[in-house]
């Protein structure tokens, strides 16, 4: 469609050639993302590939020093008179043997049974604990973790080894201890402030997440719970579960696979509306609250701010007492005549309320920030437009609201994402809600979201395996959500041309 | 490069630090902990009381109570047995799931036969699996009857002057009737019990004649699950639904005229969020339009209605429940209603830090005596001193400060007339019964039709709820 | 003449026009901000009650009976000792604070200022990270905790507070971001180092997102239940944090019995935590404005 036909368009024909597009082009878009992964991969295969190749010349080309770094790292480090590294090196080395033979080599040798021998409880009582699956898939994990690292410091010790043979060739000097310790402070200075935040990391979210990853490969649930009972792999069966009824829990697989669908629509049915509703609202209290002949501006915003400041917890709690079907909400509405309302027994009005005391929660946050926009919106355009004879509606659909959604939009996708996984408001408000479907699982109510189902199954039926394969779910979920509203947001920086 | 030196002192400094206060952290005394859990307001009493034991048997030993027994017992205990309490208080529901991960050390000898000498026969079956025990009682007072205040009942046609309390054998509609009777400020009264409560509709489905087995396979896990809360499979394979039929009745009979409107006494109350204790109860209490005049609850509600109602405060046996009338397609049956009761009871974790501390059992044995210590008579008594729990302990419910308790005596009367020691249920058993209940009250009282108001449709709802309860054996 | 008449009349219709449409807005403003505080006035009434100490159904205590008593019972009943809990969460928020404001400022410069190989790769892989829910690992959290010894103290949540801390960097990213590249060039020329770049250039010109950070990093542990009951909740009473303590008071069993309390609790918590809100008040919208939307 040539650029003039699209200009003389109105508002509404435009929207509906966007969106249009936006529905056309998404088969495309898919499909060239699925296409850069291959490309995406070929690079990070030559990458590795040049590293492995540099590794097979060191073997090939390198003198005794280097070779003996093969067995003994940091030997060529010491050799070179690089002694602080290869010092720290061979220490590495220790350390990692004195490791695999202490601790981590029982549990990999067990890695892929996750132990045999079960616990035996002796005539006098006592419980003899044999193999510990959990222990055994853990430290495993950690264990090859550390393998990891451990062939990656390999490597470089003997790429170093190689390069200071190469450069004591040609005579060029090498970095020793002084020089690296004065780098940690500037060349590798995000090295010094970057390692142990990056360790914390490692031990506290990637382990734990690469743990959990596995475990939805395994049947760890309640009927497998250690140190009683072991559990073991079972491969893509939980996925079968959840996705079409077909796994080992017989009848109650139909009921996962049926309860997942119910669930994954309402979340993204809720992630939806409560980003949309909290955006649009929060826009028209901002615009209101900024009006010209508005005054107290500052007290009307204070009052707004008092549920950012009160911890969320607090208020949702209250909120779930006070509505409550003999809350107060319900005495109010029947001393003033009416009929108490099941604000969060009944599932219909149980969506709908979760939903309103996302507003009273969240339409504070975007009238913060809209108010911060708005008032960043040069005056002059306004007055240029009603020197036109733009009226005020006009004046908020072609200034305003295109100015808004173009600064607003990023944090409307991370909105957006952040209402996916909106664990507070559901859990503390219905616990994920009524759950009168009998079709569901016991542990899924009708307001539930993934991630509350997720927790409830953690935390209330120990079902550990098919917690992690909605975690997985719900990353792929979140995933696609971010990376196709990443680039919708070309599009709309395209429209600021035509401004 | 001084400044980068002094950077990485105060880094190193700083990280050798922590790791001080981390080792100092988890150091302890040496002394070995025994953990107790148990609910969070008995602190004081336990610490008490497994001080002087120590110091009576020269138990070399600290003591810490954490708050998660009785009802958190389960999930605490599950995240990591090993981490888990010496000795834990828990709802006798929870028995097999503990029993499947193995935090239950099994009660044998001497033990066991004091267990079986001491305590009310039902709260000690209450420990069973298979034909072992593995639990001690610890309190009977967790099933229900019926509350009522005695001045909306005194001088009415229920009423028994003999007993001072409510005749034998009267229904909840003869309840109406005594209130409309009566008149006055109780012309507006309102009677609940929990019929959107799958807890309390499981004691009309008892009192019909339905019931539920579970069968476990050794090792604890359920291999089965059989209910005929609906009906009954003849030899021949026909579907008998007088059960269901009946529950279902006697359930409509609880809140509807005989011309099937809805009795303006009373009031529905649910269960929300899967619990029975939110009840209208408190709010009707304080109704001046509305005063409550009797309602079926538990123990849990007695000081609170005592403090209410003052010397009118009575506690009697379950209503009388109404059947099918012939033109109904029944027999004018009556039924009694029973209880669905639980006990806690206190269990010895075998995992536990103590227990697996000493491979020849000495430490099992040890924390056995105490767990027997603290269940036994004295501190029962103590503990309903206390806190109000209805001891298990037959001497303790004989002793003087027991056996005056009105709430306890209602119960005591209704255990007389019928009950259902609340096992451990099928896994899927709340809900199925939680939405008949509920969708039962809902339907008939909004006049929606095709649910629940027909026969063909009450089974077609029956056969759902029986299907649900035996689904799920896993 | 007429058609100053038809000005004048215009101009005056046009006037009550308008000042009926604000008349409408402010009733709608009123409207909404009653419905805005309305909870929380329910809360300061509820918790200074002296008729009863469950949930009840009526807003105003009867006979006008109001007291403090609930929290003097705060901090008098040893069964609960709501004190200990709140210096114990004190003290986690004011470590948290302090390490992820520190963390959070060196990664944010280190991604923003210095390039090096993997930087991109490093936010990717964290923006990937940050996609999967958290609480799918508390058991593995847990366990880590329990080798190292920590897993039922209040050391341990600390620690699996801090842990993450290196992830939210992003607004503070955006923040330093918009601080101009010249000032570092100059300083480079001038033979700083990249350390004292951070230090004494940097830092000093981001005043707001510092005070963002540690405004954001201190009320967390407030408001955290789940983690923290996972962890804590099963020890004792006196290693809890405010958040496992007033939770435990409405768990039906105890809502007959501990709501007011509950409620004083409640607003004894928020009270420091909406002041601190308020003075800080234009810290926290210039963060969430300046460095979220710049994206």
């Amino acid at each position: 469609m040539a650029d003039l036909e699209y200009l003389g368009m109105n508002k509404f024909k435009k929207f509906c050639y966007r969106t249009k597009n936006s529905f056309v082009e998404f088969p495309y878009k898919i499909s060239n993302f699925f296409k850069t992964i291959p490309h995406k991969l070929k690079n990070s295969f030559k990458k590795v590939g040049s590293s492995l190749s540099e590794f097979a010349d060191a073997l090939i080309y390198g003198d005794w020093k280097t070779r003996l770094s093969f067995v003994f790292f940091g030997f060529g480090n010491i050799v070179h008179k690089q002694y602080l590294r290869g010092f720290l090196f061979l220490l590495y080395e220790i350390v990692f043997a004195f490791y695999m033979i202490g601790f981590g080599g029982q549990y990999i040798s067990k890695f892929s049974t996750l132990g045999t021998v079960a616990t035996v409880t002796l005539d006098n009582g006592f419980k003899k604990v044999g193999d510990n699956s959990f222990n055994i898939l853990l430290y495993g994990v950690l264990t090859i973790f550390i393998i990891f690292c451990t062939i990656i410091v390999w490597i470089s010790s003997v790429r170093q080894a190689y390069n200071s043979q190469r450069m004591t060739e040609i005579n060029k000097k090498l970095s020793y201890g002084r020089d690296d310790l004065k780098n940690l402070g500037n060349k590798y200075y995000h090295t010094t402030l970057l390692s142990l935040p990056f360790v914390g990391l490692v031990i506290f979210t990637i382990v734990p997440l690469i743990f959990m990853i596995f475990v939805a490969f395994t049947n760890y649930n309640n009927l497998h719970l250690p140190p009683e009972k072991l559990f073991t792999w079972v491969g893509f069966s939980n996925f079968s579960t959840l996705i079409s009824g077909n796994g080992l829990s017989g009848g109650d697989s139909e009921k996962f696979a049926y309860t997942f669908r119910i669930v994954l629509l309402w979340t993204i049915v809720w992630a939806v509306l409560a980003t949309f509703s909290n955006y649009f609202i929060g826009m028209v209290v901002a615009i209101i609250i900024n009006k010209k002949g508005i005054k107290f501006k500052k007290f009307w915003r204070t009052c707004l701010v008092t549920t950012i400041a009160v911890p969320q917890f607090v208020s949702l709690l209250l909120m779930s007492k006070m509505l409550a079907t003999d809350g107060i909400y319900n005495v109010i509405i029947t001393k003033l005549g009416g009929n108490a309302v099941r604000w969060l027994l009944d599932p219909s009005i149980a969506k709908c309320t979760v939903l309103l005391v996302n507003l009273w929660v969240g339409v504070p946050y975007t009238v913060l920030s809209c108010t911060g926009i708005l008032m960043n919106i040069p005056d002059d355009l306004y007055e240029a437009a009603r020197i036109d004879g733009a009226n005020p509606y006009k004046m908020f659909t072609r200034i305003t609201l295109p100015y808004m959604n173009f600064v607003m939009g990023p944090s409307l996708i991370s909105a957006f994402v952040g209402n996916i996984n909106n664990f507070n408001i559901i859990y503390l408000l219905t616990g994920g809600g009524p759950s009168y479907d009998v079709n569901m699982v016991a542990t899924a109510g009708q307001t539930d979201l993934l991630i509350t189902w997720l927790y409830k199954l953690t935390v209330n039926d120990q079902s550990y395996d098919m917690a992690s394969v909605i975690g997985i779910f719900v990353f792929i979920i979140v995933a696609l959500a971010s990376l196709l509203t990443y680039s919708k947001i070309g599009s709309v920086k395209n429209e600021e041309d035509f401004q | 490069m001084k400044k980068n030196l002094k950077g990485l002192g105060v880094l190193a400094t700083s990280i050798l630090s922590i790791a001080a206060v981390v080792s100092l952290a988890s150091c302890g005394s040496g002394k070995p902990t025994i953990m107790i859990w148990g609910p969070a307001d008995h602190e004081t009493i336990y610490l008490e009381a497994a001080k002087e034991y120590a110091t009576a048997n020269s138990w070399d030993v600290d003591f810490a109570y954490g708050s998660s027994g009785d009802a958190g017992a389960y999930s605490a205990m599950s995240i990591d047995p090993q981490a888990g309490a010496e000795v834990y208080t828990f709802a006798n529901d929870m028995l097999s799931n503990l029993n499947r991960i193995g935090a239950l050390s099994k009660v044998t000898g001497d033990n066991l036969s004091w267990i079986k000498a001491n305590n009310v026969e039902a709260s000690t079956e209450a420990g069973k699996i298979g034909d072992g025990y593995y639990a001690y009682p610890v309190t009977a007072d967790n099933g229900y009857y019926m509350y009522f205040n005695k001045s909306a009942f005194e001088g009415t046609s229920i009423w028994d002057s003999k007993t001072n309390s409510l005749k034998d054998g009267y229904t909840l509609r003869d309840m109406y009737a005594a209130l409309d009777e009566k008149g006055g400020d109780w012309a507006n009264s309102y009677v609940t019990w929990g019929i959107g409560d799958s807890w309390y509709d499981s004691g009309v489905f008892f009192a019909t004649g339905g019931d539920y087995k579970v069968t476990y396979d050794e090792k604890g896990s359920q291999t089965d699950a059989k209910c005929w809360f609906g009906y009954q499979t003849a030899a021949d394979g026909t579907q008998d639904y007088t059960i269901g039929l009946e529950a279902a009745q006697s359930m409509k009979n609880t809140f509807l005229n005989v011309d099937g409107s809805a009795n303006k006494h009373f009031i529905y109350s649910d269960a929300t969020s899967g619990t029975h204790l939110n009840d209208n109860i408190t709010k009707y209490l304080k109704d001046k339009e509305h005063p409550l005049a009797a309602a079926i609850s538990g123990t849990w509600k007695s000081v609170e209605i005592k403090s209410a109602w003052g010397d009118n405060a009575s506690a009697t046996f379950l209503p009388t429940l109404e059947g099918r009338t012939t033109a109904q397609g029944g027999a004018n049956k009556e039924y009694q209603m029973k209880t669905f009761c639980g006990f806690k009871m206190m269990g010895v974790n075998p995992y536990s830090k103590s227990a697996q501390g000493d491979s020849t059992g000495d430490n099992l044995t040890k924390l056995h005596a105490f767990a027997k210590y603290l269940t036994d008579t004295d501190f029962q008594i103590k503990r309903y001193q206390s806190t109000g729990a209805g001891p298990s302990n037959l001497a303790a419910q004989k002793s003087d400060a027991v056996k005056n308790d009105y709430a306890l005596i209602g119960l005591n009367a209704q255990y007389a007339k019928g009950y259902r020691v609340q096992d451990s249920v099928p896994s899927n058993y709340w809900t199925p019964i939680q939405k008949f209940g509920a969708g039962l009250y809902n339907d008939m009282t909004q006049g929606v039709k095709g649910t629940y108001d027909t026969e063909a449709a009450l089974k077609r709802a029956l056969k759902q709820l029986q299907y649900d309860i035996e689904s799920a054996s896993k | 003449m007429n058609y100053l008449n038809r000005k004048a009349s215009k101009n005056v219709g046009a006037k009550v026009r308008r000042i009926i449409f604000n008349a409408l807005l402010y009733i709608f403003l009123i409207v909404l901000v009653i419905f805005w505080v309305f909870p929380f006035f329910y809360l300061i009434i509820q918790s200074i009650r002296g008729d009863t100490v469950g949930l009840s159904t009526t807003m105003f205590p009867e006979g006008f009976n109001y007291t403090l008593q609930n929290y003097v019972k705060l901090f008098t009943d040893s069964n609960y000792n709501f004190f200990t809990w709140y210096l114990n969460t004190l003290f986690i928020s004011v470590v948290v604070s302090i390490v992820q404001t520190i963390v959070v400022l060196m990664t944010a410069y280190t991604l923003s200022r210095l390039r090096f190989k993997g930087r991109k790769g490093l936010m990717k892989f964290m923006l990937i990270i940050g996609m999967f829910p958290g609480f799918l690992s508390m058991i593995a959290i847990y366990k880590i905790l329990q080798t190292i010894g920590l897993s039922t103290s209040v050391f341990g949540l600390i620690l699996v507070y801090i842990s993450g801390s290196m992830m939210g960097y992003y607004i503070s990213k955006g923040f330093f971001d918009t601080i101009s590249k010249s000032l570092d060039e100059a300083a480079e020329i001038d033979g700083a180092s990249k350390n004292v770049i951070f230090w004494k250039i940097i830092l000093p010109l981001s005043k707001p997102i510092i005070i963002y950070t540690i405004l954001v990093s201190f009320i967390g542990p407030w408001g955290d239940f789940m983690m923290a009951n996972y962890l804590v909740g099963r020890a004792e009473k006196t290693s809890w944090t405010v958040a496992i303590g007033l939770q435990q008071w409405l768990t039906p069993t105890n809502s007959g019995l501990y709501f007011t309390r509950f409620c004083a609790g409640a607003v004894f918590v928020s009270v420091p935590i909406v002041i601190l809100f308020f003075f800080l008040q234009r810290y926290y919208v210039e963060g969430i404005t300046g460095g979220a939307v710049k994206g």
